[in-house]
């Protein structure tokens, strides 16, 4: 874990000035000399008019720093400005080269009237979860954030955006602008979009490679188990019961309205994901019904805290608290909740129907079309063929 | 760097506090011109005007005009900031007077103690330019950290270094900056230094180093300082076949001062020679106007 997050601004008359940081004890990697070569380091090479966004690593005797420039777009209160953290001289740096810029970019748009001070020692919590993250969590941040979801959501629907609209879209979501490669980072490293230039085209083009969701599916694991008798008959047939209710309802909903039952719920689905403590229960109750008691016996948490826990995956019908004929009760996963990646086949038709209704410029159509097709999974597999 | 301040009401001279004083203009005259355009700013609205190396920034509040003269290379928003709080504290202790006939007979001068106060909050910008190994960090260390001494060998400094330097200069601190030397932190220089009121020159007296600070440092600080003022430490005079001061002087186009920096014994020069610098009472010159 690092020793302490700073938040660094330049100053014309005082050079950079520590504006915030956690905890307040913090003083190892604060001292002048350091300060200015944090700036030096963050800004090296680049030009008024250049400065890029970036992360680097400095390493010191006693300690080391991970450092994220915001650049030119990222400035507080118009001055040049970086967040960094201070790590022991074990630590791996790089270990944070994702989500620190996450945590600088909340820190830098919450600049006006220095709200941004009162955000840091929460932000530096939540630093910690970002670095343990598992995939699966790492695709639900992305659904979690409103403006990445509302990326993947307008490329699921048409492929590819050039990146002036998508900047248009950030500006309109967060009244800012943000440097797009950041937005896009996760989802180029995740596979999910690659972005290119195209001839004649003024700016680089995004395009969707993988979509990306969340669905409540059957907990496949839980029937099986429940098939081997893991649980009392009157609760298998009452969880069974249940069970097939919900999720021939849930079906339905998909058929008739696709769009809206998937994404009217990411929200809430992709939260209780990345909440740790939900996650943990989420996870173990996958492998199987577990007996309330032994649930409790699962966590080093407080009864209490699993308590609420599983009242709220209950009321978001995740899972179900049933009671047998000696009174105990039993948690059992309603619905799994899933991220998937899939393959746009939908889009080959798509793209093609905007390229005869002249919506999208034709060289950029041409290039997305083959995109997918170095995309789609045969070709996939086929490189892997080759390759191995 | 704010040098002085002017309140006018009525034509008449309020309050005047002049801490370096402005050698090269006609201060009455300039104070006519500037107080009849303060008259027509709106209550509280901040304006200035530029003349050669100064800048005048001024406001107006209760019929009365508010001058602040400053550097024109220093951070006209810190400024700003400055002069609403002088005016706020100004009217906070001289509202009702000024608001009856009786500023003709108040003694405004206790209003010096809160001027120089938030004259202070604003520190002076100074920086240390010249080529790798010419004695800047030695002289940041010497005038800033007394009690280790001045650094023996040689450590290059990546980007640059800052220290805050309080010592004998009332009302002013001084914001310190050592500006690393190696050829490619050169090109950096103009991220460290806009809003530096103050260069020191630091040059190995000897004409290869004299040649390199014309060549490689002065186009930069030209093109970001050219209202700034500048002198030149001759360092290293105790090293055999050292140019003398006025000749590095001579070379450079810039008033030259002897130094040996990894000298305590050299502190208290070198700090009156800021504090001279500062006050203007050692010949300098502005950047922009250096003939070479």
């Amino acid at each position: 874990m690092p020793e302490g997050l700073a938040v660094l601004k330049w100053d014309d008359e005082l050079g950079p000035v520590v504006t915030s940081k956690t905890p307040k004890k913090l003083q190892v990697g604060l001292d002048p000399t350091t300060a200015m070569r944090v700036y030096g380091i963050a800004t090296l090479g680049e030009t008024e008019e250049s400065q890029k966004p970036g992360f680097s690593s400095l390493a010191f005797n006693d300690f080391q720093l991970a450092v994220y420039y915001g650049g030119l777009k990222m400035h507080l209160n118009g001055l040049p400005s970086m967040v960094f953290l201070v790590l022991s001289p074990e630590e791996d740096a790089d270990a944070y080269k994702d989500a620190l810029p996450e945590i600088a970019t909340q820190i830098f748009l919450d600049a006006d009237g220095n709200k941004y001070k009162k955000k840091v020692p929460k932000l530096y919590k939540q630093l910690e979860r970002f670095t343990q993250m598992t995939p699966e969590q790492r695709q639900a941040s992305i659904l979690n954030d409103p403006l990445r979801r509302t990326i993947v959501q307008t490329l699921m629907r048409n492929g590819t955006l050039q990146s002036t609209e998508l900047e248009e879209i950030i500006l309109d979501k967060i009244g800012k602008q943000i440097d797009v490669d950041l937005v896009l980072r996760p989802l180029v490293k995740m596979g999910i979009v690659a972005t290119g230039w195209v001839e004649g085209l003024a700016s680089e083009v995004i395009y969707l490679t993988r979509a990306l969701f969340i669905l409540r599916k059957i907990p496949l694991d839980t029937i099986q188990s429940i098939r081997e008798k893991s649980v009392p008959q009157e609760v298998a047939d009452k969880y069974l019961e249940a069970s097939r209710t919900y999720h021939t309802e849930y079906l339905l909903k998909l058929k008739t309205d696709l769009f809206d039952t998937i994404w009217g719920d990411v929200e809430s689905l992709t939260k209780f994901t990345l909440d740790f403590q939900a996650y943990d229960i989420i996870k173990l109750l996958r492998q199987g019904p577990v007996e309330e008691e032994q649930l409790k016996k699962s966590f080093d948490l407080d009864e209490s805290i699993i308590k609420k826990q599983v009242k709220k995956l209950e009321k978001a019908n995740i899972i179900m608290r049933v009671k047998d004929s000696e009174k105990r009760f039993h948690i059992l996963l309603k619905c799994n909740p899933e991220l998937l990646t899939v393959y746009p086949e939908w889009l080959i038709q798509r793209t093609v129907e905007m390229y005869n209704e002249e919506d999208i410029v034709p060289s950029q159509a041409m290039h997305y079309l083959e995109v997918l097709k170095r995309s789609h999974p045969s070709q996939i597999e086929e490189l892997t063929t080759d390759g191995e | 760097m704010i040098r002085a301040i002017h309140i006018f009401k009525e034509d008449e001279t309020v309050f005047q506090d002049i801490i370096v004083p402005n050698k090269d203009l006609d201060t009455p005259a300039i104070m006519n011109l500037v107080s009849a355009s303060a008259k027509r700013l709106h209550e509280w609205k901040i304006d200035s005007l530029e003349i050669e190396r100064y800048r005048y920034v001024y406001l107006n509040s209760h019929d009365t005009q508010f001058i602040l003269t400053m550097d024109r290379q220093a951070s006209v928003q810190k400024v700003s900031e400055a002069m609403m709080t002088i005016v706020s504290k100004f009217m906070t202790v001289f509202e009702n007077a000024l608001a009856q006939d009786e500023w003709r007979t108040t003694d405004f001068s206790p209003f010096e103690i809160g001027f120089r106060a938030v004259v202070s909050r604003i520190p002076v910008k100074v920086c240390l330019a010249g080529h790798g190994g010419t004695g800047k960090t030695t002289l940041l260390e010497l005038a800033t950290l007394p009690s280790k001494g001045p650094p023996q060998e040689y450590v290059p400094t990546f980007f640059g270094d800052k220290a805050l330097l309080k010592a004998d200069f009332d009302p002013y601190i001084f914001s310190m900056f050592d500006l690393g030397g190696q050829d490619r932190f050169v090109q950096e220089w103009s991220k460290i230094i806009r809003s530096g009121s103050l260069v020191v020159l630091v040059t190995d007296s000897t004409v290869e180093n004299i040649e390199w600070t014309k060549r490689v440092a002065y186009p930069v600080l030209k093109n970001e300082l050219p209202y700034a003022r500048v002198i030149a430490i001759a360092n290293k005079q105790d090293l055999p076949g050292a140019l003398s001061p006025e000749e590095v002087g001579t070379q450079l186009g810039v008033p030259s001062y002897g130094m040996q920096a990894n000298q305590i014994d050299f502190r208290n020069r070198w700090l009156k020679l800021l504090k001279d610098l500062a006050f203007e009472e050692i010949e300098s010159v502005v950047i922009g106007e250096i003939v070479e």
